[in-house]
């Protein structure tokens, strides 16, 4: 009589590691993946029918609360969908002001997978380390929006406010700092005998089944395919800046992890070049006192995390009719059935922080 | 003789000089009406974008010819559902990573006992968007290999984001 | 929450906060973020799981009252209709400082309570 010897482990949805609400079932024979059933919907707030109810300038502030680190792009995404379909005309210094913080943001979410990356693997000074600096990042756009997480900043036509006095010379200044804050990082993790036996070759997502699923920014270049909207169909002015796009090799944890630091050094060149070029003139444009939109348009920006859509379909109203929110956290995650089969039950957790998603951008 | 070869170039060569630039909604509205004629109901540039819209029953094929044809629509980027009022109708997203050019398909069936086939043999990025389209519309998605609810607890009652479905503070 | 802990604040260790993976070990439950229907049975089952004595901090708007999302189908306007709340932080999301605040609040209450039974149980009047 054939004995079944495998047996299911259930983790989450409130896991430490499992960075906010998500739920795995595994299977295991002995230590050995067999199956990965994810469960979501744990944070599901129904974003989208709440943004029914609400008008175009409202919705910037649920776009807030998709992903706490990645806030200004979400808004960014969504205010660019809302000017394209009104054909509005952004100021070149509302533009710049947004791609600064957009940059900004993208190196702050990768410091917190940088963080939580460490700790996960039981290495808990990366976390110290790069809490830090992201405190630095958090100071720069409290100062700038007001606000430490849920910004509310972009507004659809510019921004809200005009950069305050001086604070471009300290952004400056941190730029210039960062490439030795990254060097710091690197000597920390990236050398370690431990980290790379538990990272190398561990969890492979080929390129075939990375544009089959639909997988977007880091880690489809992570496979080596180069594709990054920012370059394939620049917005808000990414054409005027300088940076190269890191490709992988592999598809491994390694090659996202070491992905992620080199983007924190391409990010930093466009804060710097965006802040020592900073053009003068209006923050914002002029927008009809009450938005309304009639059609539909999908728009589609990089975060941090890959692409960012925003469908909108209007029908003349102050409130949009349908909404729909293309997170790439939500796609991304698919990888964790097809990559965990095969690997060691300590290495899901490592993985799972590679494919560096929240909860609240996947569930909206 | 090699020289002859080099100057005529040959179907491969062919397919790699176009696979190397995007084309133009109106070229691939050419090519798809071209490869489908009747079978495309009505075809719409949106925003510099191609909008297509097809039968439920002919959703497969097309979608199967958009991604192995030269076209090259291999990216699922978004796939979502809209109730229109009179009918449902279903938003595919396609791009391709290689060409960079994109193109969305749009398939409306009826309200009542709605039901689409699959796209999950063509490309496995539809499993997650289906499971939560089906949950959010009431749609049947045949050939799903795993239709459970997937945001949405599993003995939640409703289609939240169907027109008729009103939130406590609505009326 | 996680920024509380980091080097710049510095919380968990300076006021006495050990954070524990596992609520069999805790007697504070930190309610973070929107509760969901789905997730509230496990929430409820997590409450179950702590020893007494417990107490609550309900941390955001989210948690306290739904927050932006007070009209979702999907979303428990407050957690404080399903378990008794000792302390709500107020704050989308609350600040760092904010949350500090929040638990030396909870321990003055609790030190005041416990001062409380201690005088009616000596009859010393305060």
């Amino acid at each position: 009589m054939a004995i079944k010897t495998t047996q299911f482990l259930n983790m989450g949805p409130q896991h430490p590691s499992t960075h906010g609400v998500f739920r795995m079932m595994l299977e295991l024979d002995g230590e050995r993946v067999v199956m990965c059933q994810p469960h979501l919907g744990y944070l599901h707030r129904g974003i989208e029918k709440l943004a029914e109810t609400r008008t175009y300038p409202q919705i910037i502030a649920l776009t807030d609360r998709l992903h706490y680190a990645n806030a200004f792009q979400n808004e960014l995404t969504y205010c660019l969908a809302v000017e394209s379909l009104l054909g509005i005309e952004v100021p070149k210094r509302a533009q710049y002001i947004r791609v600064m913080m957009a940059e900004l943001s993208r190196m702050q979410n990768h410091m917190i997978f940088f963080g939580a990356l460490g700790m996960d693997l039981g290495a808990l000074t990366p976390f110290f380390y790069s809490f830090k600096d992201r405190e630095t990042i958090l100071d720069f756009m409290e100062e700038i929006s007001g606000a430490r997480l849920t910004f509310n900043y972009f507004r659809i036509g510019g921004v809200k406010e005009d950069l305050p006095e001086g604070i471009l010379d300290r952004i400056v200044a941190f730029t210039q700092r960062l490439p030795k804050i990254v060097d710091e990082y690197e000597a920390l993790l990236s050398g370690n005998e431990i980290f790379l036996s538990r990272m190398k070759g561990i969890s492979v997502l080929s390129k075939e089944l990375a544009v089959n699923l639909g997988i977007t920014g880091p880690i489809l270049r992570s496979t080596g395919i180069e594709y990054d909207i920012r370059k394939a169909e620049p917005y808000s002015s990414y054409e005027d800046f300088e940076f190269s796009v890191p490709v992988g090799t592999k598809g491994d944890n390694l090659d996202r992890y070491n992905l992620r630091l080199q983007e924190m050094r391409e990010s930093n060149k466009i804060v710097r070049q965006a802040a020592e070029r900073m053009p003068d003139g209006e923050i914002c444009a002029k927008v009809p006192k009450v938005i309304k939109i009639d059609g539909e348009g999908y728009f589609r920006t990089e975060t941090s995390v890959g692409e960012q859509g925003v469908y909108i379909i209007g029908a003349g109203d102050k409130t949009p009719y349908r909404i729909k929110f293309r997170s790439p956290a939500f796609v991304n995650l698919q990888i964790l059935q097809y990559v965990l089969p095969g690997v060691l039950v300590a290495d899901v957790i490592a993985t799972f922080s590679t494919v560096d998603i929240c909860m609240g951008e996947v569930d909206r | 003789m090699k020289g002859k070869i080099k100057t005529s170039p040959t179907p491969d060569d062919k397919a790699d000089a176009f696979s190397a630039k995007p084309l133009s909604p109106e070229e691939i509205e050419a090519a798809l009406a071209k490869a489908f004629g009747q079978k495309i109901q009505q075809s719409q540039v949106i925003n510099k974008e191609l909008a297509i819209w097809v039968s439920a029953e002919n959703l497969l094929e097309v979608c199967t010819f958009l991604k192995e044809s030269e076209l090259a629509f291999n990216h699922p980027r978004c796939l979502c559902g809209v109730d229109r009022g009179e009918c449902l109708e279903i938003v595919y997203h396609l791009c391709s990573i290689t060409r960079k050019h994109k193109i969305t398909v749009k398939v409306k069936i009826p309200r009542e006992k709605p039901k689409v086939p699959s796209l999950y043999p063509v490309f496995k990025g539809a499993d997650w968007h289906e499971r939560e389209t089906a949950e959010m519309l009431g749609i049947t998605f045949t050939g799903h290999p795993d239709p459970r609810h997937l945001l949405l607890r599993e003995d939640f009652e409703g289609f939240p984001l169907r027109k008729d479905f009103l939130l406590s503070n609505q009326s | 929450m996680l920024a509380a802990g980091s080097a710049t604040y510095d919380f968990n260790e300076r006021s006495g906060v050990l954070p524990r993976a596992t609520p069999k070990q805790a007697d504070l439950m930190i309610v973070a973020g929107t509760v969901t229907y789905k997730m509230l049975p496990v929430v409820k089952r997590l409450y179950g799981m702590m020893p007494e004595p417990k107490w609550v901090i309900s941390l955001g708007s989210c948690a306290n009252s739904g927050g932006p999302f007070y009209n979702s189908y999907n979303v428990l306007p407050g957690i404080d209709k399903v378990l008794p709340i000792d302390v709500y932080v107020p704050g989308c999301p609350p600040r760092p400082e904010a949350l500090m605040n929040g638990v030396v609040k909870l321990q003055e209450k609790i030190m005041n309570n416990a001062k409380s039974a201690f005088n009616s149980a000596w009859g010393i009047r305060s």
